[in-house]
Protein backbone atom coordinates (compact mmCIF):
# COMPACT_ATOMS: atom_id res chain seq x y z
CA UNK A 1 0.00 0.00 0.00
CA UNK A 2 1.53 3.25 -0.65
CA UNK A 3 1.19 5.74 1.27
CA UNK A 4 0.97 9.38 0.05
CA UNK A 5 1.78 10.91 2.92
CA UNK A 6 5.07 9.80 3.21
CA UNK A 7 7.30 12.46 2.35
CA UNK A 8 9.88 9.84 0.78
CA UNK A 9 6.74 8.63 -1.18
CA UNK A 10 6.01 12.56 -2.48
CA UNK A 11 9.73 12.49 -3.18
CA UNK A 12 9.82 9.56 -5.44
CA UNK A 13 6.64 10.56 -6.64
CA UNK A 14 8.26 14.28 -7.60
CA UNK A 15 11.43 12.37 -9.29
CA UNK A 16 9.49 9.92 -11.23
CA UNK A 17 6.98 12.68 -12.87
CA UNK A 18 10.23 14.64 -13.66
CA UNK A 19 11.86 11.61 -15.16
CA UNK A 20 9.19 11.20 -17.42
CA UNK A 21 8.55 15.08 -18.13
CA UNK A 22 12.26 15.21 -19.76
CA UNK A 23 11.83 11.55 -21.66
CA UNK A 24 8.56 12.78 -23.26
CA UNK A 25 9.72 16.41 -23.63
CA UNK A 26 13.55 15.57 -24.94
CA UNK A 27 12.65 11.83 -26.14
CA UNK A 28 15.39 11.17 -24.19
CA UNK A 29 15.03 7.44 -23.38
CA UNK A 30 18.75 6.74 -22.64
CA UNK A 31 18.24 9.27 -19.68
CA UNK A 32 15.01 6.62 -18.64
CA UNK A 33 17.10 3.66 -19.16
CA UNK A 34 20.25 4.85 -16.84
CA UNK A 35 17.29 5.80 -14.39
CA UNK A 36 15.62 2.97 -14.26
CA UNK A 37 19.59 0.90 -13.96
CA UNK A 38 20.68 3.03 -10.87
CA UNK A 39 17.35 2.37 -9.21
CA UNK A 40 17.35 -1.30 -10.08
CA UNK A 41 20.50 -1.76 -8.71
CA UNK A 42 20.32 0.36 -5.38
CA UNK A 43 17.12 -1.28 -4.60
CA UNK A 44 18.16 -5.02 -5.46
CA UNK A 45 21.51 -4.21 -3.12
CA UNK A 46 19.59 -2.93 -0.60
CA UNK A 47 17.00 -5.89 -0.29
CA UNK A 48 19.62 -8.42 -0.95
CA UNK A 49 21.42 -6.46 2.30
CA UNK A 50 18.85 -6.98 4.18
CA UNK A 51 17.47 -10.09 3.64
CA UNK A 52 21.32 -11.67 4.56
CA UNK A 53 20.40 -9.99 8.42
CA UNK A 54 17.10 -10.28 8.58
CA UNK A 55 15.94 -13.43 6.09
CA UNK A 56 12.69 -10.99 5.40
CA UNK A 57 12.81 -9.06 1.40
CA UNK A 58 11.99 -5.99 1.90
CA UNK A 59 11.83 -3.16 -0.81
CA UNK A 60 13.08 0.24 0.65
CA UNK A 61 11.76 3.92 -0.47
CA UNK A 62 15.50 5.06 0.75
CA UNK A 63 16.95 2.85 -1.36
CA UNK A 64 14.55 3.92 -4.71
CA UNK A 65 15.17 7.80 -3.92
CA UNK A 66 19.17 6.72 -3.47
CA UNK A 67 19.03 5.18 -6.75
CA UNK A 68 17.22 8.01 -8.21
CA UNK A 69 19.09 10.75 -7.19
CA UNK A 70 21.87 8.43 -8.70
CA UNK A 71 20.05 8.48 -11.72
CA UNK A 72 19.88 12.19 -12.37
CA UNK A 73 23.12 13.16 -11.46
CA UNK A 74 25.28 10.52 -13.21
CA UNK A 75 25.31 11.15 -16.94
CA UNK A 76 22.93 8.93 -18.74
CA UNK A 77 25.56 8.08 -21.57
CA UNK A 78 28.26 6.61 -19.04
CA UNK A 79 28.79 3.30 -19.50
CA UNK A 80 26.01 1.52 -17.92
CA UNK A 81 28.82 -0.40 -15.39
CA UNK A 82 29.94 3.21 -13.78
CA UNK A 83 26.35 3.37 -12.93
CA UNK A 84 25.59 0.38 -11.42
CA UNK A 85 29.28 0.92 -9.77
CA UNK A 86 27.86 4.02 -8.18
CA UNK A 87 24.34 2.25 -7.32
CA UNK A 88 26.17 -0.53 -5.06
CA UNK A 89 29.04 2.10 -3.86
CA UNK A 90 26.00 4.26 -2.24
CA UNK A 91 24.23 1.51 -0.58
CA UNK A 92 27.43 -0.79 0.65
CA UNK A 93 28.39 3.12 2.54
CA UNK A 94 25.14 2.71 4.27
CA UNK A 95 25.40 -0.29 6.03
CA UNK A 96 29.56 -0.67 6.27
CA UNK A 97 30.11 3.12 6.97
CA UNK A 98 28.33 4.04 9.91
CA UNK A 99 28.16 5.69 13.57
CA UNK A 100 25.71 4.93 16.14
CA UNK A 101 23.76 2.59 13.67
CA UNK A 102 23.07 5.66 11.13
CA UNK A 103 25.27 6.11 7.92
CA UNK A 104 27.54 9.07 7.92
CA UNK A 105 28.02 9.75 4.61
CA UNK A 106 24.97 10.79 2.26
CA UNK A 107 24.58 7.32 0.05
CA UNK A 108 24.01 8.81 -3.61
CA UNK A 109 26.86 11.38 -2.91
CA UNK A 110 29.27 8.69 -1.61
CA UNK A 111 28.44 6.74 -4.59
CA UNK A 112 28.47 9.04 -7.83
CA UNK A 113 31.81 10.74 -6.24
CA UNK A 114 33.98 7.63 -6.25
CA UNK A 115 32.46 6.61 -9.57
CA UNK A 116 33.34 9.88 -10.81
CA UNK A 117 37.30 9.47 -8.97
CA UNK A 118 37.55 5.74 -10.00
CA UNK A 119 36.23 5.40 -13.35
CA UNK A 120 36.33 8.90 -14.54
CA UNK A 121 32.32 8.53 -14.66
CA UNK A 122 30.68 12.48 -16.09
CA UNK A 123 28.04 13.93 -14.47
CA UNK A 124 24.80 16.13 -16.22
CA UNK A 125 22.70 17.06 -13.25
CA UNK A 126 19.26 16.60 -14.93
CA UNK A 127 17.00 19.02 -13.78
CA UNK A 128 19.00 21.69 -11.74
CA UNK A 129 17.85 24.50 -14.04
CA UNK A 130 14.14 23.84 -12.88
CA UNK A 131 14.66 26.19 -10.30
CA UNK A 132 10.87 27.09 -10.61
CA UNK A 133 9.97 24.16 -9.61
CA UNK A 134 12.77 22.89 -7.60
CA UNK A 135 12.99 25.67 -5.21
CA UNK A 136 8.93 25.28 -3.95
CA UNK A 137 8.91 21.27 -4.09
CA UNK A 138 12.70 21.94 -2.69
CA UNK A 139 11.43 23.59 0.43
CA UNK A 140 8.04 21.64 1.05
CA UNK A 141 10.29 18.49 1.53
CA UNK A 142 13.16 20.54 3.48
CA UNK A 143 10.05 21.57 5.91
CA UNK A 144 8.57 18.45 6.27
CA UNK A 145 12.12 16.46 7.11
CA UNK A 146 12.91 19.55 9.59
CA UNK A 147 15.98 20.78 7.10
CA UNK A 148 15.10 23.96 6.39
CA UNK A 149 17.63 25.57 8.15
CA UNK A 150 20.64 23.83 6.38
CA UNK A 151 19.27 25.30 3.53
CA UNK A 152 19.21 28.43 4.95
CA UNK A 153 22.97 27.91 6.42
CA UNK A 154 24.13 27.38 3.05
CA UNK A 155 22.52 30.32 1.53
CA UNK A 156 23.07 33.35 3.31
CA UNK A 157 27.03 31.87 3.61
CA UNK A 158 27.02 31.19 -0.34
CA UNK A 159 25.50 34.75 -1.16
CA UNK A 160 27.85 36.28 1.36
CA UNK A 161 31.06 35.18 -0.16
CA UNK A 162 29.79 34.92 -3.49
CA UNK A 163 28.46 38.39 -2.73
CA UNK A 164 31.70 39.48 -2.02
CA UNK A 165 33.35 38.23 -4.87
CA UNK A 166 31.40 39.46 -7.09
CA UNK A 167 31.74 43.07 -5.86
CA UNK A 168 35.41 42.39 -6.14
CA UNK A 169 35.22 41.18 -9.37
CA UNK A 170 32.45 43.77 -10.54
CA UNK A 171 30.28 41.13 -11.69
CA UNK A 172 26.43 41.75 -11.28
CA UNK A 173 25.10 40.51 -8.46
CA UNK A 174 22.05 38.59 -9.14
CA UNK A 175 24.73 36.52 -11.67
CA UNK A 176 25.22 34.85 -8.11
CA UNK A 177 22.25 32.89 -8.20
CA UNK A 178 23.26 31.27 -11.36
CA UNK A 179 26.06 29.49 -9.68
CA UNK A 180 23.76 27.68 -7.74
CA UNK A 181 23.01 23.64 -7.89
CA UNK A 182 19.29 23.55 -7.37
CA UNK A 183 18.60 19.84 -7.34
CA UNK A 184 22.36 19.74 -5.25
CA UNK A 185 20.88 21.97 -2.56
CA UNK A 186 17.09 21.19 -2.23
CA UNK A 187 17.19 17.52 -2.61
CA UNK A 188 20.71 16.45 -2.16
CA UNK A 189 21.78 18.68 0.66
CA UNK A 190 18.35 18.11 3.06
CA UNK A 191 18.81 14.42 3.49
CA UNK A 192 18.05 13.44 6.97
CA UNK A 193 19.77 10.77 8.07
CA UNK A 194 23.55 12.19 7.57
CA UNK A 195 22.55 15.68 8.82
CA UNK A 196 22.33 17.44 12.18
CA UNK A 197 19.31 16.97 14.38
CA UNK A 198 19.84 19.98 16.59
CA UNK A 199 19.23 23.21 14.62
CA UNK A 200 22.71 24.57 15.46
CA UNK A 201 24.16 21.63 14.18
CA UNK A 202 22.07 22.50 11.01
CA UNK A 203 22.88 26.07 10.54
CA UNK A 204 26.79 25.00 10.77
CA UNK A 205 26.34 22.63 8.50
CA UNK A 206 25.19 24.40 5.63
CA UNK A 207 27.32 26.98 6.68
CA UNK A 208 30.34 24.85 6.04
CA UNK A 209 29.03 23.19 2.95
CA UNK A 210 28.51 26.10 1.47
CA UNK A 211 32.47 27.97 2.55
CA UNK A 212 34.10 24.20 1.25
CA UNK A 213 32.66 24.67 -2.12
CA UNK A 214 33.61 28.27 -2.45
CA UNK A 215 37.07 27.11 -1.60
CA UNK A 216 37.65 24.30 -3.06
CA UNK A 217 35.95 26.06 -6.40
CA UNK A 218 38.17 29.28 -6.17
CA UNK A 219 41.35 26.79 -5.53
CA UNK A 220 40.27 25.09 -8.63
CA UNK A 221 39.30 21.23 -7.76
CA UNK A 222 38.74 19.81 -10.86
CA UNK A 223 36.29 17.34 -9.69
CA UNK A 224 32.73 17.33 -7.92
CA UNK A 225 33.14 19.76 -5.47
CA UNK A 226 29.43 20.10 -4.43
CA UNK A 227 29.79 16.34 -3.39
CA UNK A 228 33.28 16.15 -2.28
CA UNK A 229 31.90 19.08 0.49
CA UNK A 230 28.67 17.21 1.05
CA UNK A 231 30.65 14.44 1.82
CA UNK A 232 33.34 16.49 4.00
CA UNK A 233 30.60 17.68 6.49
CA UNK A 234 28.73 14.86 6.77
CA UNK A 235 32.35 13.40 8.35
CA UNK A 236 32.35 16.38 10.41
CA UNK A 237 28.74 15.87 11.97
CA UNK A 238 30.57 13.31 13.80
CA UNK A 239 32.83 16.08 15.55
CA UNK A 240 29.54 18.15 15.85
CA UNK A 241 27.96 15.07 18.31
CA UNK A 242 30.79 16.00 20.44
CA UNK A 243 29.80 19.87 21.00
CA UNK A 244 28.06 19.99 24.26
CA UNK A 245 24.61 22.32 23.88
CA UNK A 246 23.17 24.09 26.75
CA UNK A 247 20.65 21.49 26.79
CA UNK A 248 23.01 18.96 27.90
CA UNK A 249 22.65 16.77 24.46
CA UNK A 250 24.86 17.74 21.50
CA UNK A 251 24.74 19.76 18.40
CA UNK B 1 3.93 31.39 11.75
CA UNK B 2 7.85 31.62 12.34
CA UNK B 3 8.81 28.65 9.98
CA UNK B 4 5.66 29.86 7.55
CA UNK B 5 7.16 33.31 7.01
CA UNK B 6 11.01 31.89 7.06
CA UNK B 7 9.31 29.47 4.15
CA UNK B 8 7.66 32.97 1.96
CA UNK B 9 10.98 34.53 2.46
CA UNK B 10 12.98 31.36 0.84
CA UNK B 11 10.29 31.07 -1.71
CA UNK B 12 10.32 34.72 -2.76
CA UNK B 13 14.12 35.15 -2.30
CA UNK B 14 14.48 32.43 -4.91
CA UNK B 15 11.50 33.46 -7.36
CA UNK B 16 12.94 36.41 -7.62
CA UNK B 17 15.78 34.68 -9.85
CA UNK B 18 15.17 35.05 -13.28
CA UNK B 19 17.96 32.61 -14.21
CA UNK B 20 19.77 29.73 -12.23
CA UNK B 21 22.06 27.59 -13.67
CA UNK B 22 23.95 24.59 -11.87
CA UNK B 23 27.77 23.42 -12.89
CA UNK B 24 26.61 22.02 -16.46
CA UNK B 25 26.24 23.95 -19.23
CA UNK B 26 22.59 24.93 -19.26
CA UNK B 27 22.61 25.45 -22.74
CA UNK B 28 23.96 24.99 -25.64
CA UNK B 29 23.53 27.58 -28.66
CA UNK B 30 24.16 25.74 -32.31
CA UNK B 31 24.35 27.30 -35.62
CA UNK B 32 25.26 25.96 -38.79
CA UNK B 33 25.41 28.42 -41.98
CA UNK B 34 25.09 25.75 -44.45
CA UNK B 35 26.59 28.53 -47.07
CA UNK B 36 29.59 29.09 -45.14
CA UNK B 37 29.56 25.46 -43.62
CA UNK B 38 30.75 27.32 -40.26
CA UNK B 39 29.19 25.89 -36.92
CA UNK B 40 28.97 28.49 -34.43
CA UNK B 41 28.37 27.23 -30.98
CA UNK B 42 27.74 29.13 -27.74
CA UNK B 43 27.85 27.08 -24.46
CA UNK B 44 25.90 28.88 -21.94
CA UNK B 45 27.54 28.37 -18.46
CA UNK B 46 27.20 31.01 -15.65
CA UNK B 47 30.38 31.11 -13.71
CA UNK B 48 32.00 33.51 -10.70
CA UNK B 49 35.49 32.83 -11.78
CA UNK B 50 36.06 32.04 -15.51
CA UNK B 51 40.03 31.28 -14.75
CA UNK B 52 39.09 28.59 -12.56
CA UNK B 53 35.30 27.45 -13.07
CA UNK B 54 35.04 27.70 -16.98
CA UNK B 55 33.99 24.94 -20.27
CA UNK B 56 36.73 22.98 -19.91
CA UNK B 57 35.80 20.78 -23.23
CA UNK B 58 33.85 21.24 -26.39
CA UNK B 59 33.44 17.86 -28.30
CA UNK B 60 31.51 18.21 -32.08
CA UNK B 61 29.73 14.66 -33.12
CA UNK B 62 28.44 14.49 -37.09
CA UNK B 63 26.01 11.87 -37.35
CA UNK B 64 27.12 10.15 -34.02
CA UNK B 65 30.97 10.67 -35.21
CA UNK B 66 33.41 12.61 -32.84
CA UNK B 67 35.28 14.83 -35.56
CA UNK B 68 36.57 17.35 -33.45
CA UNK B 69 37.60 18.13 -29.96
CA UNK B 70 38.76 21.11 -27.84
CA UNK B 71 40.48 21.49 -25.24
CA UNK B 72 39.53 24.96 -23.53
CA UNK B 73 42.10 26.62 -19.94
CA UNK B 74 39.15 29.29 -18.91
CA UNK B 75 35.80 30.67 -20.12
CA UNK B 76 35.50 34.13 -22.86
CA UNK B 77 33.32 35.59 -19.59
CA UNK B 78 30.93 35.25 -16.40
CA UNK B 79 28.55 33.98 -18.69
CA UNK B 80 28.82 31.79 -21.67
CA UNK B 81 32.05 30.42 -24.48
CA UNK B 82 31.87 30.66 -27.96
CA UNK B 83 33.31 28.57 -30.13
CA UNK B 84 33.13 28.31 -34.23
CA UNK B 85 34.33 25.48 -36.70
CA UNK B 86 34.75 25.11 -40.18
CA UNK B 87 32.85 21.24 -40.91
CA UNK B 88 33.11 21.49 -45.03
CA UNK B 89 31.77 17.80 -45.43
CA UNK B 90 28.35 18.50 -44.41
CA UNK B 91 25.21 17.55 -46.26
CA UNK B 92 21.37 18.82 -45.91
CA UNK B 93 19.91 16.06 -43.37
CA UNK B 94 23.27 15.01 -41.63
CA UNK B 95 23.04 15.58 -37.54
CA UNK B 96 25.58 17.79 -35.85
CA UNK B 97 26.07 17.24 -31.73
CA UNK B 98 27.93 19.27 -29.31
CA UNK B 99 28.74 18.40 -26.02
CA UNK B 100 29.75 20.99 -23.42
CA UNK B 101 31.98 19.67 -20.40
CA UNK B 102 32.28 21.96 -17.42
CA UNK B 103 35.72 21.52 -15.47
CA UNK B 104 34.15 20.94 -12.07
CA UNK B 105 31.54 18.61 -13.06
CA UNK B 106 28.75 18.46 -15.26
CA UNK B 107 28.16 18.24 -19.01
CA UNK B 108 25.10 18.92 -21.49
CA UNK B 109 24.86 17.43 -25.20
CA UNK B 110 22.92 19.14 -27.98
CA UNK B 111 22.10 18.67 -31.77
CA UNK B 112 20.85 19.59 -34.64
CA UNK B 113 19.97 18.55 -38.64
CA UNK B 114 21.44 20.47 -40.68
CA UNK B 115 18.91 21.88 -43.47
CA UNK B 116 20.40 23.65 -46.22
CA UNK B 117 17.15 26.21 -46.71
CA UNK B 118 16.72 27.24 -43.13
CA UNK B 119 19.51 28.37 -40.96
CA UNK B 120 19.69 26.32 -37.81
CA UNK B 121 19.70 27.13 -34.14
Amino acid sequence: MINLRSIKTQLIIYLIAVVLFFTIKERDFVFLGAFVISVFTAVICESFILYSKTKAFKITESSIITGMIIGYVLSSDNCWWKIVFASLIAIFSKHLISFRKKHIFNPAAFGVLLSIVIFSASTQWKSTYLWYILVPVGIYFAQHVKKLEVIVGYTVISLFLFGTQALLTKVPLLNIFSYFSYFYIFIMLIEPKTTPSRTTGKYIFGMGVAVLIFILTEVGIKFDVELFSLLVMNALILLLYRIPTNKGGAI
Amino acid sequence: MKKLRVFLSCLLFFVYVSAAYSHPPSDIQIAFDPATRILNVVVVHSTSNPNNHYIEKVDVGLNGEEIIQQMISKEDNNQNQSVSYLIPNVKNGDKISVEGYCNISGKLKKEIIVDAVAYSY
